[in-house]
């Protein structure tokens, strides 16, 4: 193989892949690909097909490498999942853009300093715990939601950094005037006199946070009007 | 009997009713000062209520009892001095307003006692304009102490302590 066939192989099939945005070329033979061209634009596309030998060898490749990932998608996580996997996505990125769920929970090693966060007490929102410190674990994976503004979280000493995974603090904190989950149980260990939170409610501003311990969720108000 | 000692004795008569009277009206009224701070008759759950100021100081205080605070989110601070100390007698289903030094209010109410001798209380927080700040539902046994709301106070923060007594 000379040099040049080397390189060529090597070069990425598309001329986006090595850059941040693709031509517009591609971006119509992705709309071509989902079926998002109406008639006369797809009518146009394929007769440029006809015409473009380059374009063709993208449109074959992108069909391959589509097939790839949706056949190695369905093969793991079964065709049904697949589509709902998609759908998830989709719907999660739906309410995002509403700005009405968006809460997010982080270990205590991930808390900053006290940022100046205005308190709202017109709005308001629930916070439901229901279960334990494992379902706690669970809700991290689950609402790592993307925040367009920094979290407002108590101050939490330098020690704290060093919490192990058993002192871990999850901190909820609603975004949005109308944020709203259910969260797991700050449940006490059996035979302790701990306490339970059963309904909880916090205006925009204020944290509330899982101790980890018998004292169950306290509510951080972090500023004042 | 003369006018003079008619005279003297009805005086001395109405001074007597006057202090009588004046003597009721003391004790009517201090009466109800007491039926206002204290419920009459037994409580439902008696809930100790501690006022802590949390700062950040070169030399630390924690008061004993308080483990807690020596944790995070409290272990922010390292100077927390007992603001007050108090005990609310509780009767189910009644709300008792306390008001907090920041010019909040905190509204302790006992919505039932389950089978487990758990107490399931309502605890609210309004600021001075009367909005609410949190509103939760918190199951506690006898015994268990929980800091429910935490406030900013003074350069620092303002810690409320519950126990079911």
């Amino acid at each position: 193989m000379s040099t040049d066939d080397r390189e060529r192989d090597e070069a990425p099939p598309f001329e986006g892949a090595g850059d941040a945005l693709p031509s517009s070329d591609e971006l119509e033979l992705f709309a071509y690909l989902d079926g998002e061209l109406d008639d006369d634009a797809a009518a146009r596309f394929e007769a440029r097909l006809g015409s473009d030998p380059e374009l063709a060898a993208k449109l074959t490749a992108a069909t391959a490498i589509a097939g790839f990932v949706r056949d190695d998608a369905a093969r793991i996580y079964g065709a049904a999942r697949v589509d709902s996997i998609a759908d998830d996505v989709m719907s999660k990125l739906a309410r995002g853009s509403a700005a009405t769920t968006r809460l997010r929970v982080v270990p205590v090693v991930e808390i900053a300093a006290p940022q100046s966060t205005r308190f709202s007490r017109a709005r308001s929102t629930s916070v439901v715990w229901l279960g334990g410190a494992l379902a706690v674990a669970a809700a991290v994976a689950l609402f790592v939601v993307t925040r367009r503004d920094p979290i407002s979280a108590p101050p939490v000493a330098a020690a704290s950094t060093t919490a192990t995974a058993s002192e871990t603090v999850a901190i909820i904190t609603p975004v949005g005037p109308t944020a709203s989950r259910t969260v797991d149980p700050p449940s006490p260990a059996a035979g302790t006199p701990g306490v339970e939170v059963e309904d909880l409610e916090v205006g925009e501003g204020a944290t509330v946070i899982y101790t980890g311990s018998a004292q169950g969720a306290v509510v951080w108000v972090n500023d004042k009007r | 009997m003369d006018d003079g000692v008619r005279m003297t004795t009805r005086r001395g008569l109405l001074r007597s009713m006057g202090v009588a009277f004046g003597a009721i009206a003391l004790v009517a009224v201090s009466a109800q000062g007491s039926a206002h701070a204290r419920p009459s008759g037994p409580s439902d759950a008696d809930v100790e209520l501690v006022l802590l100021h949390g700062t950040k100081a070169d030399k630390p205080l924690l008061p004993k009892d308080f483990p807690e605070l020596t944790s995070p989110p409290w272990n922010a601070y390292n100077h927390y001095e007992v603001l007050s100390n108090k005990r609310l007698a509780l009767l189910s289903g009644k709300t008792v307003t306390e008001p907090l030094p920041d010019g909040s209010t905190l509204e302790t109410t006992m919505l039932e006692k389950d089978k487990a001798e758990k107490y399931k209380l309502e605890i609210v927080v309004k600021d001075g304009k009367g909005a609410q700040v949190s509103k939760g539902k918190y199951s506690a046994g006898k015994g268990a102490r929980f800091m429910p709301v935490t406030l900013p106070y003074k350069g620092g923060i303002l810690v409320v302590s519950l126990k079911v007594m």
